[in-house]
Formats: C-alpha cells, sequence, structure tokens
C-alpha cells in the first residue's frame, strides 16, 4: 500500500472526470459520470461493480479501444506523463501493449487461433523496438516460465487450442508483461476461469506486479478477488464512483449503502445459521439513457430519503486520508446502519 | 497434417468413384442408347446389332467396370460422331474453359477480397455501400446480357478489344470480366462478413491493444479468420465457372469444354457426355481437396479433424 504521507510519488496515471457517451438509436447513454482516480506507481487499484456499471467502458477509453459509438472526454487523463486521451492513434498505440497493456476477459478467445503462441507473444515485443526476433524468443521463454508454463521453449510453437484455458490466460499474463509496462489493465482477468484455477492465477499478478513493480487496474464484479489482490477500491455504480477507499478500510468500514450491499451479498461459511438465504440487492440497474438526476442507486436504496431524488448532483465526501463516498447521509449514520446490520459483531 | 491429407484423399477418391457410377447411370437410364446410336430408321435387327457392337448387351456392372478401367489409362471412348478420341476432344477444349474459368477466379478474388476488406473495416460508410451496389448488380445481371453490354461498348463503340474468339490473351477479357461478375459478389459479401466477425472478434481487440499497426491488425490478425469460407468458396466458384461458362462461351465464340458439351447432349453422343461429366466432376473434387488443404494451413484447428 502505498503511504500518503511520507513521499508522495507522482501517480502513474491520473484521470479527472472521465465521461464515455455512448450514442444509441433511442438517446445518448452516459456511461460513466465523472470518473476520477489516481494510480500510483506500484500499487494495485481495483475498479468493482456490476455489469454495466461503466468500469470497463472506463478502462476501454484509457487503451482508445472504444467501439465507433461512444466518445469519451475527460478533464485529465494523464498516463505516464502525457495525455492520452484524443491522442492520435499513431501515437497511441506506440503505448499500447508498451508501457500500457491489457489483460482481456476470456483467455479462450482472446488469443488468435491460427498464429502460434510464440509468434503472439514476438510481435508486440518487435513491434516496440525492444529487440529483434530471437531476443523476442528469448523474453517470451523467460516469461512463459515465470508464469509457471513448464517446458516454454517447446510452448512457443503450439497453437492456442492446444492449451488449456488456465494456461492461455498465463500466455495473456506473460503477452501483457513483454514489453515491461508500468501499467497493465487487467479485465476480469479470472472471470472465465475455473474456481480452481483463479486463486493461483491472481497469486501469479500479485507476484509480478511485487517481482516487476508495475501498477494494475484491476477490473472485477468480484469482492472476493478485490480482497486478495488490491490496495485500494472504487466501487462503481450506474457510472460513477461512489466510493473509494483502501482495501482493508472498505471491508472494514463500508460506507456507501450500496458497498454495503455488494458486501452483504458475498455468502461466508461463518454464516451461523445455514439455513439463512443469500443477501441480494433488490431492483435493478437504472437506464442511465439522457441526464441523470440525484442519486442513482436511490431506488434500491435502504436508507433513501425525498432529498435523494431531488438534488441535481450527489457529492463525493471525503472521509479520512483516502476514503470518499458518494452519498447525502452523513457519515455516522451509514456506519450505524452497516453495524446494525450486523448487530454487535463488527 | 499427413494423417488429414490422407482422409481428405481417401474421401476425395470415394467422391470420384461415386459421381463416376452416378454419370455413367444416369445416361443408361435416359433412354436405349442402342436405338439412339443406330439411328431413327433403324429396324430392330440393326438396333440390335449396334448393341452388341457397342457392348450394351452385356450387364451394366460390367459394362462400368469396363469403361472404368479404361479411363483410368485415359481412354475415354470415342465420340459416337466424330470417331474422335474423347480424350483428344476434351483436351483441345478443356484448356480454353480452364483458362477462362482460372482468369475469372482471379479476377473476382483480386476484387471481392480488397473491397469485402474495405467495406468490412469501412462498414456502413459510402464505400460498404458501393460495394454492396457492386454486389446486387453482379448477381441480378444476367451475364448474356452484360457480355452484349461489353461487346457494344468496348468491341463495337470503342474498338478496344476482340469479341469473339480465343486467339490470343486480348480474346479472354470480355469473356473473363463477364464471367468474374457471377462469382464476385459471394466472395465480396463472404469476405466482408467474415471480416466483420474477425473485427469485432476479442483477439482483434487483443491486437489493437498490443500497438500494432492497422495493416497489420486488418491483414495478419482479422483476414486469416476471415478468409476460410472464402477458400471453401472460391473453389466451389471454380468449379462452377468450368462447368457453368457454356452462356459466355456461346456469346463469345469460344469453342471450350462448354460448348462441347452443349453440342454433345445435341447430338446424343453419350460417350462424349458422360467423359466430360466425369472430368468436370473430377477436378471439382480436386479443387475440393486443395480447398481443403490450403485451408488446413490457415487454420491449425482443422488440421485435428
Amino acid at each position: 500500500m502505498a503511504d500518503m504521507t511520507d513521499a508522495c510519488p507522482a501517480p502513474i496515471l491520473s484521470v479527472r472526470n472521465l465521461e464515455v457517451t455512448l450514442r444509441t438509436p433511442v438517446g445518448d447513454l452516459q456511461a460513466t459520470r465523472g470518473v476520477s482516480y489516481d494510480i500510483l506507481p506500484g500499487e494495485t487499484f481495483a475498479i468493482v461493480g456490476e455489469s454495466g456499471c461503466g468500469k470497463s467502458i472506463a478502462s476501454m477509453a484509457l487503451m482508445g479501444l472504444l467501439p465507433r459509438i461512444a466518445h469519451a472526454s475527460a478533464d485529465r487523463c494523464r498516463f505516464d506523463g502525457q495525455e492520452i486521451l484524443g491522442l492520435s492513434r499513431r501515437k497511441l498505440s506506440r503505448i499500447r501493449g508498451n508501457t500500457l497493456s491489457m489483460i482481456f476477459q476470456d483467455p479462450m478467445t482472446s488469443l488468435n487461433p491460427v498464429y502460434t503462441i510464440g509468434d503472439q507473444l514476438t510481435e508486440v515485443f518487435v513491434r516496440h523496438g525492444k529487440g529483434n526476433r530471437a531476443q523476442a524468443r528469448e523474453r517470451a521463454v523467460f516469461l512463459l516460465e515465470r508464469v509457471g508454463i513448464k517446458n516454454a521453449s517447446a510452448r512457443l510453437n503450439a497453437y492456442p487450442h492446444q492449451l488449456s484455458g488456465g494456461l492461455r490466460q498465463r500466455v495473456v499474463i506473460a503477452m501483457a508483461m513483454m514489453c515491461s509496462p508500468k501499467l497493465i489493465i487487467a479485465d476480469e482477468p479470472t472471470t472465465a476461469l475455473d474456481v480452481t484455477v483463479q486463486m493461483r492465477t491472481l497469486a501469479l499478478l500479485a507476484e509480478l506486479q511485487k517481482e516487476f513493480g508495475l501498477s494494475i487496474i484491476l477490473i472485477t464484479h468480484d469482492l472476493g478477488v478485490v480482497a486478495s489482490l488490491s490496495d485500494r477500491v472504487a466501487v462503481m455504480y450506474a457510472g460513477q464512483i461512489v466510493e473509494t477507499a483502501p482495501t482493508a478500510q472498505l471491508f472494514a468500514d463500508p460506507t456507501h449503502p450500496y458497498t454495503q450491499g455488494l458486501i452483504r451479498c458475498i455468502p461466508s461459511y461463518g454464516t451461523p445459521d445455514p439455513d439463512s438465504e443469500l443477501s441480494t440487492i433488490p431492483g435493478m440497474v437504472p437506464s442511465l439513457i439522457g441526464r441523470q438526476k440525484g442519486c442513482a442507486f436511490r431506488n434500491r436504496c435502504p436508507l433513501a430519503f425525498s432529498d435523494c431524488g431531488q438534488v441535481a448532483e450527489v457529492a463525493l465526501q471525503k472521509t479520512g486520508e483516502d476514503h470518499a463516498y458518494r452519498c447525502l447521509r452523513p457519515h455516522d449514520s451509514l456506519i450505524a446502519h452497516w453495524r446494525g446490520l450486523h448487530g454487535e459483531s463488527v | 497434417m499427413w494423417r488429414y491429407f490422407v482422409k481428405r484423399l481417401g474421401i476425395a477418391i470415394l467422391v470420384v468413384i461415386t459421381v463416376s457410377v452416378i454419370s455413367f447411370g444416369l445416361l443408361r437410364l435416359s433412354g436405349d442408347l442402342a436405338q439412339i446410336i443406330a439411328g431413327e430408321g433403324a429396324t430392330q435387327a440393326q438396333i440390335q446389332e449396334t448393341r452388341i457392337l457397342y457392348g450394351l448387351d452385356r450387364h451394366m456392372v460390367l459394362q462400368y467396370l469396363d469403361w472404368a478401367g479404361k479411363a483410368m489409362t485415359g481412354d475415354l471412348g470415342r465420340s459416337l460422331f466424330t470417331n474422335e478420341p474423347v480424350f483428344q476432344l476434351i483436351a483441345t477444349r478443356l484448356p480454353v474453359t480452364a483458362t477462362l474459368a482460372f482468369s475469372s477466379l482471379l479476377l473476382a478474388i483480386c476484387v471481392a477480397l480488397p473491397l469485402g476488406v474495405f467495406a468490412a473495416v469501412y462498414r456502413n460508410s459510402w464505400i460498404d455501400r458501393a460495394a454492396l451496389g457492386i454486389a446486387v448488380f453482379g448477381s441480378a445481371v444476367p451475364n448474356f446480357w452484360f457480355a452484349l453490354v461489353l461487346i457494344y461498348i468496348f468491341g463495337v463503340q470503342l474498338r478496344l478489344l476482340p469479341i469473339s474468339g480465343s486467339a490470343s490473351w486480348w480474346h479472354f477479357v470480355l469473356p473473363t470480366v463477364t464471367l468474374s461478375t457471377m462469382v464476385m459478389p459471394q466472395i465480396m459479401r463472404l469476405t466482408r462478413g467474415g471480416m466483420i466477425d474477425a473485427l469485432d472478434s476479442d483477439y482483434v481487440k487483443m491486437a489493437w491493444a498490443k500497438g500494432l499497426n492497422p495493416g497489420i491488425v486488418f491483414f495478419k490478425h482479422a483476414l486469416r479468420n476471415a478468409l476460410l469460407p472464402v477458400v471453401a468458396l472460391s473453389a466451389v466458384s471454380l468449379g462452377f465457372l468450368l462447368g457453368g461458362s457454356v452462356i459466355v462461351e456461346s456469346v463469345f465464340s469460344l469453342n471450350g469444354i462448354g460448348s462441347l458439351a452443349y453440342e454433345s447432349i445435341q447430338r446424343a453422343d453419350f460417350p462424349v457426355v458422360q467423359s466430360i461429366l466425369f472430368v468436370l466432376s473430377f477436378i471439382y473434387v480436386l479443387l475440393t481437396l486443395l480447398s481443403d488443404l490450403i485451408n488446413a494451413r490457415i487454420d491449425p484447428r482443422i488440421r485435428l479433424y
């Protein structure tokens, strides 16, 4: 965890007010609104939320991989000292795969089926002028061994379909590491994997991060993944960050009612009553088409009151050093609500 | 790869045998050959004599085996009409048709592939719509009419190109253009469809995320995946062009295999018809085999089957 008080290193990525709009036939859809965060060198920043909350599209905007109907704007979107939003395709392509790389969700589809692993690993290295083909192969073998693939030099000649899902995701991770990036965006890196492989893949990511000092943006809907890997978390709902906090603090003192709901939805082994039902958050994510007014979560919120629908916009409130939440209710009453849900146990 | 090849080859041989049986059988079923050969005014005795002379009195299976055995040595019998060896007849006519078919396919691919790729990359743009327009035009316009239009413009008005015969390469230009419009639309639309699928795929997103150049993303990562159905279709189209160029051949007075087949059917020259049928299907099977092998080269997953 980065220590903010001693020396505050310059963030590797600094995003302010990132807005992504999708032009749909039925109107403009605000996929993200006012998304702001800083990512420090060497830290893992998790963005968590339900599907459709804008967590993936916000990162796609950083990579310049938005679909054609999408438009992104931001007050600032500075990566490694350079403004990357609105950069020409040519300039952006020098950054992508080089200092900023990405791990996609589904290793079954993110490797090209008609080229060998070796070909796909080496091309990015050669593309970014890191060396010739022989050096690229050397690097690929080194990284494949590092991500735990045995017999790496023979595996270079394998095609994706000859590897299992877990191995393929290791290949994808190795591919993201080829040019020694400063930041990796991992979009649901374990969602498509078997549960047994998930933890090992996460552990691998954590190891690599320590070893090579990378920063990671971890996009996930799984709070378990967040807890095991990240330093800080942003919880997104309906295109907005509703709470951001250091991971330990988020789990200890979840402040926003949505965060509280999410945490309550994690099934645990220690439930006293085995017959108790799993928690869910009632209701549906609101439509994001057109301008939004008030708090987006109010229709599902147990603590909502009349003001929630009246205000134009709910502002982020700071509570403590690195903890902020987007709710009209004061911190005390929210924490009291959380403690109340859990009786005396918390 | 070898196992795959042997398997495909085995299937191809079986198909050739089946086709030969069918082509042999169909002609026997179309009427009493002895009567046709003997002519309209022949007596019963003459017909019987003819039947024995041509071996038509024997069992069908024997007749087939006899024909197939000879066919394997290249002896396809003689024409009933000109008494020339059928092999000779086909050998003089096939190159004209084959040249036409290959050049038409080549032209169609050269136009359709880039057009399909651009239409997919610039989806719903004016390029895409123009390509769609060309495709609709190509499949809707009857090729004999298109041939006449071309003859009128380039042969009669502009006097740029010869309009009949096969004396030089220039003679093949107009027929090639005509014939290529028959197969170009399908190849173009299939390329476009495959490219759109590929461009939306995760591995192409990955390729962009790796910072690769657009050329590499489009032509290395997307096109190779889009190509499989195009290769298969091209092989089928080539077979279609070989057998289906009769009309174009007659418009441009090319003495190809299409016109030979047409003449032979009219004359009831059954050894020739049967052999053309057989040779064309043989080539067709060969092309299919070839396309299977090309696809196995393109996509390693196919080699598993």
